[in-house]
């Protein structure tokens, strides 16, 4: 129970104990109800929108979903003072379950709860089988409960589209929402179609729809977002830029908006807005789980572009408490000052700043993310430490060989070295060796010499831990050998974190789900 | 400089509207126990609580639909439309008021096949439909029913009762458009609120070229109060 007026949160907790709550825990801000669903599972969430100075019910809401503190089972009721729509529309996977408004009694609220659990209960299965990555079966499913008319006929419907799109038949999809949208100007299904002329490149159509939609109701935040990503991908940054400055006009609160927003005015030269969203971007991100080490360093090169030197250098003082217990943003942190200090002319604090990138990285040896090593392998190389930045390099290719985004970025590394032949020689080797050893692999598999195999993947993966494909693959050698001999625990617990790697890395790698699948049969016996 | 004196003006009157609120809502929740506990005790008292709650959720309701109508004003109503069971949505605002309406000994009926579906903003038309309820526990006799159907192109929601009836003043019948101001009574004590935040609900409900509207007649199947809205 969320709220920060107390009498209202004992009269709802006595509304609850009366029809029979056995356990409930109290907050009253955010952050505190953040902190407690971080540690322990809740089956029902009730939450004020209004939470006094700090982060309003909504950021609750998606921090949690975010960070995956809540599963879809449980019940997320926001507690609204009425029933005008001034509580924003965040994207449709942040809604909460239910809205109530004050002052509510004992019988609405009981009457709430039942129909939400019988809500959540009748879409389980459905639910379940998308889960498994079964969409076929998922379709299925939802077509014959549709059938059945249940009150919560719109979350199937919503389901149906989603599954119809995720299962790529995007004709069908298409037919589907056209036809929903014939009852009115249901928002979702104005997004889905949206997406769908979107993967079709359909752009301007895209467009035409998610303005409508905006125009039908202007804090559906979601459809700013996306139509910015379309127009992005139209090759219209300043009309991108323009639109979600719309949206944080109307919603102001939302870090990573302000961030995109930040860079894309930033990228468009236009340095007003960039300094104003992203100062937003980091007085907002404070404790939250959407902080970026980006938006300070792009803030303080900002600020001394227009000369505000000692405001610049004060960002980062800042970005570097904010960031300390987080490897990746402080070595960003780190190599940013570096780079503010070379601008400035002040070689021995650059220096010293670059030292500690290098430190925090080594001290802390798991990786980053891929512009975070790029950065950190160019400041090495160009500091003189070419060995070490070289290797950072060669495994950061390794681990992502087959994604050519990365690969381009690393390309793109040494172009900016000025060393693009020798950058291409290790990007080619590095891939090879890589792709010799999946395919040694997988050739052991093929030739049914399972446990060459597993013994091949064992080191494989140990040499690339955050390789997904290496991972994927040890998991499928495992499985096999189970499925042949027996089930047993220390491979189950294998295959087990090598979905996980999977999962991390890529949570829509293609065969992850019918690698779970797999794993479930056999931890069943 | 004198538009901004303003804007401060009614945002503090919409902030002292909330802490109202709350504090209603306090009141509210209060006598909701209190009431409770006159239950366990049988005590003679219990009506009077519930008229006192009654009075308290028409303040708060008043309330409610003034915040509505500045937010409107401010910006345009925006309507949250998904595909609802209509008969969730009736069944609701029976249990809201069904307590309260049962302490009277008025009988509540509900007219709503299972199977309909509608797009409609939900909490917008569950504020209408609850703003007439309520009414009813002052004006019926000893009935209340109320039904959905479809008619057309639009779902109609019906509440009647077998009270006096709507004055000639508020009556608004036929397909005629509604008047935005609708007039204000100070002899009856009517705001004329609840007619102009059901006029604001329906209207913007449209789809296509329909757009949507309320009737309040007199006679109905209960021969008194017959409030229908019209959702296209």
């Amino acid at each position: 129970m969320i709220e920060d007026y107390d009498y209202f949160r004992i009269a709802v907790k006595n509304m609850l104990t009366f029809f029979g709550v056995k356990a409930i825990d109290e907050a009253v801000n955010g952050e505190e109800a953040i902190d407690k669903m971080s540690s322990k599972s809740y089956d029902l969430v009730m939450c004020d929108y209004n939470l006094g100075p700090g982060k309003d019910g909504q950021q609750v809401l998606e921090e949690v979903k975010y960070r995956n503190y809540i599963t879809q089972s449980t019940i997320f009721i926001m507690i609204t003072a009425d029933n005008s729509m001034d509580k924003f529309m965040g994207a449709m996977e942040y809604k909460p379950d239910d809205y109530l408004i004050k002052p509510f009694t004992r019988e609405t609220l009981e009457k709430k709860i039942k129909n939400l659990i019988e809500r959540k209960e009748l879409l389980r299965g459905v639910e379940k089988a998308i889960a498994d990555g079964d969409y076929t079966r998922a379709l299925a499913k939802c077509e014959s409960d549709i059938l059945k008319k249940p009150r919560n006929l719109a979350d199937f419907y919503r389901l149906k589209g989603e599954i119809l799109f995720k299962m790529g038949n995007h004709e069908e999809t298409e037919r589907f929402y056209t036809n929903i949208m014939t009852l009115g100007k249901l928002p979702w299904a104005m997004m889905g179609l949206a997406r769908v002329k979107f993967v079709t490149e359909r752009h301007e159509e895209a467009v035409g729809l998610l303005e409508k939609l905006i125009a039908v109701n202007n804090k559906v935040m979601a459809a700013y977002d996306f139509l910015a990503e379309v127009l992005k991908k139209m090759g219209k940054p300043l009309e991108a830029q323009k639109v979600l400055m719309r949206a944080v006009a109307i919603s102001p609160k939302e870090i990573r908006r302000q961030k995109e927003l930040g860079q894309l005015s930033y990228d468009n030269k236009d340095l007003a807005v960039a300094e104003k969203s992203l100062k937003a971007a980091v007085k907002q991100g404070k404790n939250s789980r959407f902080k970026s080490a980006d938006n300070y360093s792009m803030l303080a090169n900002i600020l001394i572009d227009k000369g505000a030197r000692e405001e610049g250098i004060a960002v980062l003082n800042h970005g570097h408490r904010e960031f300390h217990n987080d490897r990746e943003g402080a070595i960003q942190i780190a190599m940013s000052e570096s780079m503010v200090y070379t601008r400035l002319d002040r070689r021995d604090k650059a220096k010293e700043a670059i030292d500690r990138a290098v430190d925090i990285a080594r001290n802390h040896p798991r990786k980053g993310s891929a512009k975070v090593e790029i950065d950190l392998a160019k400041a090495l190389i160009l500091r003189g430490d070419a060995e070490t930045g070289m290797d950072i390099l060669r495994r950061l290719i390794q681990n992502n060989h087959e994604d050519t985004e990365v690969l381009d970025l690393v390309r793109q590394a040494f172009r900016d070295l000025r060393l693009e032949v020798e950058g291409q020689k290790l990007v080619d080797t590095a891939v090879d060796e890589v792709i010799a050893m999946n395919n040694e692999g997988a050739r052991l598999v093929r030739e049914g010499d399972l446990e060459k195999a597993i013994t091949y993947f064992q080191k494989a993966t140990e040499v690339l831990p955050d390789n997904k494909i290496i991972n994927a693959n040890a998991a499928y050698a495992h499985i096999l050998y189970m499925q042949q001999n027996k089930p047993n625990t220390a491979y189950l617990i294998k295959v087990r974190v090598y979905l996980d790697r999977v999962n991390r890395l890529d949570k829509d790698y293609k065969d992850l789900q019918k690698l779970r699948s797999m794993y479930k049969m056999l931890m069943l016996g | 400089m004198e538009s901004q004196d303003e804007l401060t003006f009614s945002d503090y009157l919409a902030s002292t509207m909330h802490d109202t609120k709350n504090c209603l809502g306090m009141l509210y929740n209060t006598l909701e126990e209190i009431i409770g506990r006159c239950q366990e005790k049988q005590c003679e008292v219990q009506n009077d609580f519930y008229l006192l709650q009654y009075e308290i959720k028409r303040l708060n309701n008043d309330l409610i639909r003034l915040l509505t109508l500045y937010k409107a004003k401010k910006n345009q109503l925006l309507i949250n439309v998904d595909l609802h069971s209509v008969g969730d949505c009736l069944e609701e605002s029976i249990v809201q008021n069904a307590t309260l309406l049962n302490s009277r000994g008025i009988e509540i009926d509900l007219e709503c096949s299972g199977d309909l579906f509608w797009v409609f903003d939900y909490n917008l038309v569950l504020g209408v439909i609850d703003n007439i309820m309520n009414n009813t526990y002052r004006y019926t006799r000893d009935k209340v029913r109320i039904s959905a159907v479809t008619e057309g192109a639009f779902l109609v929601i019906r509440i009647e009762d077998n009270g006096p009836g709507y004055p000639p003043s508020m009556l608004r019948q036929g397909n005629s458009t509604i008047n935005d101001g609708n007039p204000v009574s100070f002899d009856t004590g009517s705001t004329g609120l609840g007619l102009y935040f059901s006029c604001l609900v329906a209207k913007s409900h449209n789809n296509g070229e329909r757009k949507g509207y309320f009737l309040t007649e007199n006679g109905g199947s209960l021969g008194g109060g017959c409030f229908s809205l019209y959702i296209p």
